[in-house]
């Protein structure tokens, strides 16, 4: 403002000194008359204040071209802000539906979890018995196996033992038989029956 | 003279009692049983061998033998009918148990039985014979050496010029054959065959052919042109 001031100043002394003409005079009559230097700085300081507030009014408007610009922009990522929101709210809805799914299968796999964990003790279980009981039944089977064998073998040594002592009866009768048909042999056929007497061991 | 008669006809009398005597004794001999085992490893088709001689097919499935399983089949030798009484044994220590002395006692003959895709099996065959000599089984029992699952011949492992000369070193009969394949099992019954032919000759000098006569040995029976023993 200062400087404004000494501005008009030196344009007011510069009118005195350079206009002789009429106008000059007549100026300066003015000037004298009505305090023109005064009138010419306000005038000055008008114009400066118009200058600064068209300045301003342009850079205001600018500001608001810019603001309208930015407000759209704002409006239009709300708008999308909005729809996003109503999609994840939505996705939000499913996920909780889910959730709530999720939730009550977990609830009913822990409860079928916990069912057959007992289950599988009880299986367990029966499993330690039914083992115990083919590992019983084995011995059980391998004793009657045994049995049966022990048998089988007493069979075979009686039945060894029987066709041994009725072959030699036999032997024995048709030795006889000689004997009565060729009696001139027959001491000779006692002396072999006595040599082939069972012993009571063998028989 | 009339004391002579009387004395023949009391003599025929006592002759035809005699003979009387005799055939019904005769009639009441059993047939013979020949007690025969059959021993080796686990899995080598001991069961499948026995099997296919007593039953004549192949077991669609079998289970580990527990123990023992007994399987009988009559056959006939040279006129006499004869019950090849078969021990199939087991295989697994664990079912054999307790058991080893029953399969040993007044034993006729063995089968060991090898599996031809397996050497381990035929390996082992040292073992079983050990534990046969160490029951006391006499060395004029008959032995046999069998090589099972013949028909797999890309698997074979056991070349069987190594089963002969083991075969022989212990004074056995070699067989390689296949209880699976029908077509061996002629062979397989001639395993069976052959030890029954071999155990009637044997028992045959001890208690049937073998008539003493005044002190002498003879042989009363001449050998039959029509025999229809297999070896």
């Amino acid at each position: 403002m200062l400087n404004l001031h000494l501005e008009v100043w030196n344009d007011v002394e510069r009118g005195r000194t350079q206009s002789p003409n009429k106008n000059g005079v007549l100026l300066q009559s003015q000037f004298n008359k009505k305090t023109p230097s005064k009138l010419h700085l306000q005038l000055k300081e008008e114009e400066h204040v118009r200058q600064k507030l068209a300045q301003k009014v342009s850079e205001l408007t600018s500001d608001l071209y810019l603001k309208e610009a930015e407000l759209l922009y704002c409006h239009s990522q709300i708008s999308r802000y909005r729809s996003e929101a109503l999609l994840l709210a939505r996705e939000a809805g499913s996920l909780k539906n889910h959730l709530a799914e999720y939730e009550y299968q977990f609830e009913c796999q822990s409860k079928e979890l916990a069912a057959l964990g007992l289950e599988k003790k009880t299986l367990r279980e029966e499993l330690e018995v039914t083992c115990q009981e083919k590992e019983e039944l084995l011995e059980r089977w391998m004793e009657e196996k045994r049995e049966e064998a022990e048998r089988i073998n007493k069979h075979n040594a009686a039945l060894e033992r029987w066709n041994s002592y009725a072959g030699r009866l036999n032997k024995r009768l048709y030795s006889r038989l000689r004997q009565q048909t060729w009696p001139t042999t027959k001491s000779q056929i006692i002396q072999k029956d006595l040599g082939d007497q069972p012993s009571p061991k063998n028989d | 003279m009339a004391n002579e008669a009387h004395g023949r006809g009391e003599g025929a009398g006592l002759a035809s009692n005699s003979l009387e005597l005799s055939t019904s004794l005769e009639r009441s001999v059993q047939t013979r049983i020949f007690k025969i085992i059959v021993i080796g490893d686990s899995n080598v088709g001991k069961t499948c061998l026995t099997f296919r001689f007593t039953g004549g097919s192949f077991p669609d499935k079998t289970e580990a033998t527990i123990g023992v399983d007994f399987r009988e089949k009559a056959v006939e030798i040279e006129g006499e009918r004869i019950k090849v009484q078969v021990w199939d044994t087991a295989g697994q220590e664990r079912f054999r148990k307790s058991m080893v002395e029953h399969y040993y006692r007044n034993v006729h003959a063995v089968v060991f039985v090898y599996d031809v895709t397996k050497m381990v099996s035929f390996e082992n065959l040292k073992t079983w014979i050990q534990e046969c000599n160490g029951h006391r089984v006499s060395a004029s029992v008959p032995r046999v050496l069998v090589g099972n699952k013949c028909d797999l011949v890309d698997q074979i492992q056991v070349p069987s010029n190594m089963a002969l000369k083991f075969a022989d070193a212990h004074n056995m009969l070699l067989f390689e054959t296949s209880a699976k394949d029908p077509k061996e099992s002629q062979n397989v019954d001639s395993i069976f065959m052959c030890l029954a032919c071999r155990l009637k000759a044997q028992k045959s000098l001890i208690y049937w052919n073998v008539e003493r006569e005044d002190g002498k040995v003879r042989l009363n029976q001449e050998p039959d042109p029509k025999t229809n023993c297999p070896c």
